[in-house]
């Protein structure tokens, strides 16, 4: 049988995904042997030709380039996962998004004229079609694992939609929001990262994302009751997952 | 009143007796202080958080130093047996497959019995419900048959309601009624223990403990009466059942919806919620192309009514709204165990209140459901 | 009794391609005594397990008396298409049997009719193949009346389509599919399978009524039957829901109070009549 090609991309990212692809340690060398890694810029600077079985993208769409290029990876690839919360969501740089990317240019760079970039950064999502999105920042080993394995089994990953208090809960964490009045965003949470956060007593920022159907709007009633302003409460949401909050917020206050 | 053949009293300092009987013998298993919260682990006498209360309101939870005397002056954590009788995530099997063959192995488990120490009324009759659909429904779980059939139980009668108990309502407590080794209940300078079981009795006998008088057995009732009239939270368990399948449309469904973070937290910390979902977990490395095959576990996992893809199936979902889905959870707390199992799906533990984030109180929502005029 | 949280092991026999997206496959268990002690009735499911990916519940499409056990599968998920890839010889795990079948016994005697809409022909299929063993063919006889309704979506999409002449041997079958295309040559009855209702001349008194297919379908199918004056308590219907256990301990295919897994998946309808139609259920 012949191994599948994969690729893995990087657009407007940290890299620290893709590094969680080589932190799979022992079973880094499984997949060298099951994939035939056809492009891999962290590891290899052979360009990209043909087709792909499975692209791994990480990182945000933020210049016309990546707009493009984005494009011509899906066309290739038979089936593309997003790595990530900049790729999946569009990352911390899309907090961008609501203020002027003008202003920001000019003042950060000497020649701001310079800069090339898209007023906003968008998952990738919002360009092509993406068959699965992995969440996180960075994404989670076991949830790479388990979606390479799957992949090559044919059938769908198991990303759970549930929130990270039922992981949380089934660890038998203390809960920081009730037992410590902490503004935890597990509520509203994927689970996925295993309790990374929760089980050091610091409360969940939502880099795993919003949950399907999330009652964000519930959750902030509940964290101004415990004394937050609304200025706190949207700070707690302008993370990495920034852009899916604000989505989640107007689509899914509803019931 | 009349004493129990079996009723005997026990120093309180000699609690410890009880740990050394069982340990040889059993995983001794109980509360615990641990990150603020009083947990179910594996503890020795002194771990008993003897001298702690919990503060308790519908979304908070806290300790705080006791000034009363008693040992067991703090009432339900956010765990129960169900994380060890019936575990969060437990291996079912191992598996291997190749294109002719496949081996399936069942999963080892724990060899030394559980032993609960301080479990409560309301805990015992969920471990009922539960005894009823793990073990008496047309096929018997052997996860939980195995775990359950050498647990020693060692329950506390309550004397002191948690804030958001409701048990004396629901006909769960405070007073234990059967299902246990055996019995303690605290009184002001010793326990008066009773034996429900042969093993129970036997474990007393070596303990070689005087014999309770009339006088304790009387203060016994009065401290469980107190219980009663220091609860505060009360429920109509016997109109909800009919108010439930008579209003499945009730706004009021609507009206919880809105509040509702569908986290699951009350799902997970109820101990008589038992959902739960399997599936296969495969790793990378434990797929082979030469030859072709794969290896790998299944496991079971608790789940929860609140979660989307619970009702879902290949093209739709059966509860696609959070409306459908707090409805299920309550009614099959309120009225539909009882038409399944024939006993109530809530035991009044009050856990699901102290638990939820949003501060939903089950004991509100049903008293705001009421028949269309 | 064999355990029955662990699949045993099984082989399939032969697979036959049913229409576009169903299948029929055939599997003997491995192990002999657990083939003598396996026993199950029309209606009741078993779980089907392909290592690695999942299990699905599936319904017997064969008779009890038929060698091999038989499973007519829609390709919908994981499971069901990782079952349509395995072919002859090579092995599944299954558990079962589970949940509680047709009432067979109490039809024997009546005038027993047969509702079927889509795929859910297939645990019905168990029940004709059951009466085609047990009674002497070409041997239709009054009373007990046997009919058999079927509904598709297309002519293309009937499922059994080239057993449906034997099922005539003793049953009276009428057939109807939603819409057929010009060039398919369909000369049969077009529109809902509830419209065959008025050409039977039901006996309600002496009429038992076995149904399996979506929900909707079933709904207007009792009232159908009911308006016929036939009592609820004779109406079998067979619900589907999302299962995971498959024996009552897993809480996922909750129909209100009932778990469909084992209190049904055949329920008499008067069982669950208070049910029916209550959205999100």
């Amino acid at each position: 049988m012949k191994r599948p090609r994969i690729g893995i991309f990087k657009f407007t990212s940290c890299d620290g995904c893709q590094l969680s692809v080589l932190n799979l340690e022992e079973e880094l060398l499984d997949l060298v042997g099951l994939f035939q890694v056809a492009f891999f810029r962290e590891a290899t600077d052979r360009p990209l030709r043909g087709h792909l079985d499975i692209a791994l993208v990480e990182g945000s769409i933020s210049t016309g380039w990546q707009r493009s290029h984005v494009v011509e990876v899906r066309e290739r690839t038979r089936y593309l996962v997003t790595i990530g919360a900049c790729a999946t969501s569009g990352g911390l740089q899309a907090l961008r998004n609501w203020t002027s990317i003008e202003d920001y240019k000019k003042s950060v760079y000497p020649s701001p004229g310079m800069i090339e970039t898209l007023p906003c950064s968008t998952p990738i999502s919002d360009h092509v079609y993406v068959d699965y999105e992995l969440w996180g920042c960075p994404v989670g080993s076991d949830e790479l694992s388990e979606t390479l394995a799957s992949f090559l089994l044919d059938k769908r990953p198991g990303i759970p939609g549930y929130s990270l208090c039922m992981e949380c809960k089934r660890k038998g964490t203390p809960c920081l929001l009730i037992a410590g009045s902490a503004p935890c965003l597990g509520p509203v949470t994927r689970a996925g990262c295993g309790v990374l956060c929760p089980s050091l007593e610091r409360p969940c920022y939502g880099c795993f994302g919003p949950r399907e159907g999330a009652n964000i709007d519930a959750l902030l009633n509940v964290f101004r009751k415990k004394g937050l302003s609304p200025h706190e409460c949207s700070l707690l949401l302008d993370k990495m997952n920034t852009y899916s909050y604000r989505k989640a917020r107007s689509r899914e206050g509803r019931l | 009143m009349s004493v129990p053949a079996t009723a005997r009293k026990l120093k309180k300092e000699d609690l410890s007796c009880v740990f050394d009987q069982l340990r040889a013998s059993h995983r001794v298993i109980g509360p615990k202080i641990e990150g603020g919260v009083i947990v179910l682990a594996d503890i020795d006498v002194h771990d008993i958080p003897a001298g702690f209360e919990d503060r308790q309101a519908a979304g908070s939870y806290s300790l705080i130093r006791s000034d009363r005397p008693e040992i067991f002056s703090f009432s339900a954590g956010p765990d129960s047996f169900k994380r060890f009788l019936h575990p969060p995530v437990s291996e079912m099997f191992t598996f291997r497959r190749s294109r002719t063959s496949m081996t399936i192995t069942p999963s080892g488990r724990e060899e030394k019995p559980l032993a609960f120490i301080g479990i409560r009324a309301c805990d015992l009759s969920a471990m009922k419900l539960y005894d009823r659909i793990f073990l008496e429904g047309p096929v018997k779980d052997n996860t939980y048959a195995s775990l359950r059939s050498n647990a020693f139980i060692i329950a506390v009668n309550c004397c002191r309601p948690g804030d958001n108990c409701f048990c004396s309502s629901m006909g769960t407590g405070p007073e234990v009624k059967d299902g246990y080794d055996i019995v303690l209940t605290e009184l002001r300078d010793s326990f008066l223990v009773e034996s429900g079981t042969v093993r129970g009795q036997d474990l007393l006998a070596r303990l070689a403990l005087e014999e309770a008088t009339g006088i304790d057995v009387d203060e016994k009732a009065e401290r469980t009466g107190a219980c009663i009239r220091a609860m505060k939270k009360s429920i109509r368990a016997e109109e909800l059942p009919g108010l439930i399948y008579r209003n499945p449309d009730h706004p009021h469904w609507a009206d919880i919806a809105e509040r509702d973070l569908e986290c699951g937290n009350c799902t997970q910390v109820c101990p008589t919620c038992f959902c739960n979902a399997t599936y296969d977990l495969v790793r990378l490395s434990q797929v082979s192309f030469k030859p072709p095959g794969l290896s790998g576990v299944r496991v079971r996992k608790w789940d929860s009514c609140f979660s989307r893809n619970f009702g879902r199936v290949h093209g739709g979902n059966f509860r696609p709204s959070r409306r459908a889905r707090y409805r299920q959870w309550m009614s099959h707390k309120l009225a539909y165990a009882i038409e399944q199992f024939g006993l109530p799906g809530c035991v009044g533990c009050g856990r699901c209140i102290t638990w939820c984030p949003a501060g939903i109180d089950i004991t509100v929502e049903a008293e705001a459901l009421k028949d269309a005029r | 009794m064999h355990d029955r949280s662990t699949p045993f092991e099984a082989t399939i026999k032969w697979t036959r391609k049913e229409t576009r997206d169903t299948f029929t496959c055939a599997i003997r268990i491995s192990n002999r005594d657990i083939q003598r002690g396996y026993r199950f009735v029309p209606g009741q499911f078993n779980m089907l397990y392909v290592p690695g990916i999942g299990e699905a519940p599936i319904s017997m499409s064969s008779s009890p008396l038929d060698r091999d056990i038989m499973h007519t599968v829609r390709i919908a998920g994981d499971v069901t298409t990782a079952l349509s890839l395995l072919g002859a010889g090579e092995v599944i795990g299954i558990r079962g049997p589970f949940g509680r079948g047709w009432p067979i016994e109490e039809a024997e005697d009546l005038d027993l009719l047969i509702v079927a809409g889509g795929l859910g022909i297939a645990p019905l299929r168990s029940v004709a193949r059951h009466f085609m063993k047990t009674h002497s063919p070409k041997k239709k006889t009054a009373h007990p009346r046997r009919m058999l309704l079927y509904g598709a979506k297309t002519p293309k999409d009937i499922v059994f389509r080239d057993e449906f002449p034997r099922f005539r041997d003793i049953f009276d079958v009428f057939l109807s599919v939603d819409r057929a295309d010009p060039e398919e040559y369909w000369r049969g009855e077009t529109g809902l399978v509830t419209q065959l209702f008025d050409r039977l001349s039901l006996d309600p008194v002496r009429t038992i009524v076995f149904m399996c297919g979506p929900e909707i379908m079933m709904q207007t199918s009792v009232r159908e039957l009911i308006l016929r004056e036939v009592p609820e308590e004779k109406i079998f219907v067979s619900m589907e829901r999302n299962m995971n256990c498959g024996m009552g301990i897993c809480g996922h295919c909750f129909f209100g109070p009932k778990f469909v897994c084992k209190d049904g998946p055949v329920f008499r309808f008067s069982e669950i009549s208070g049910l029916m139609g209550i959205k999100e259920l």
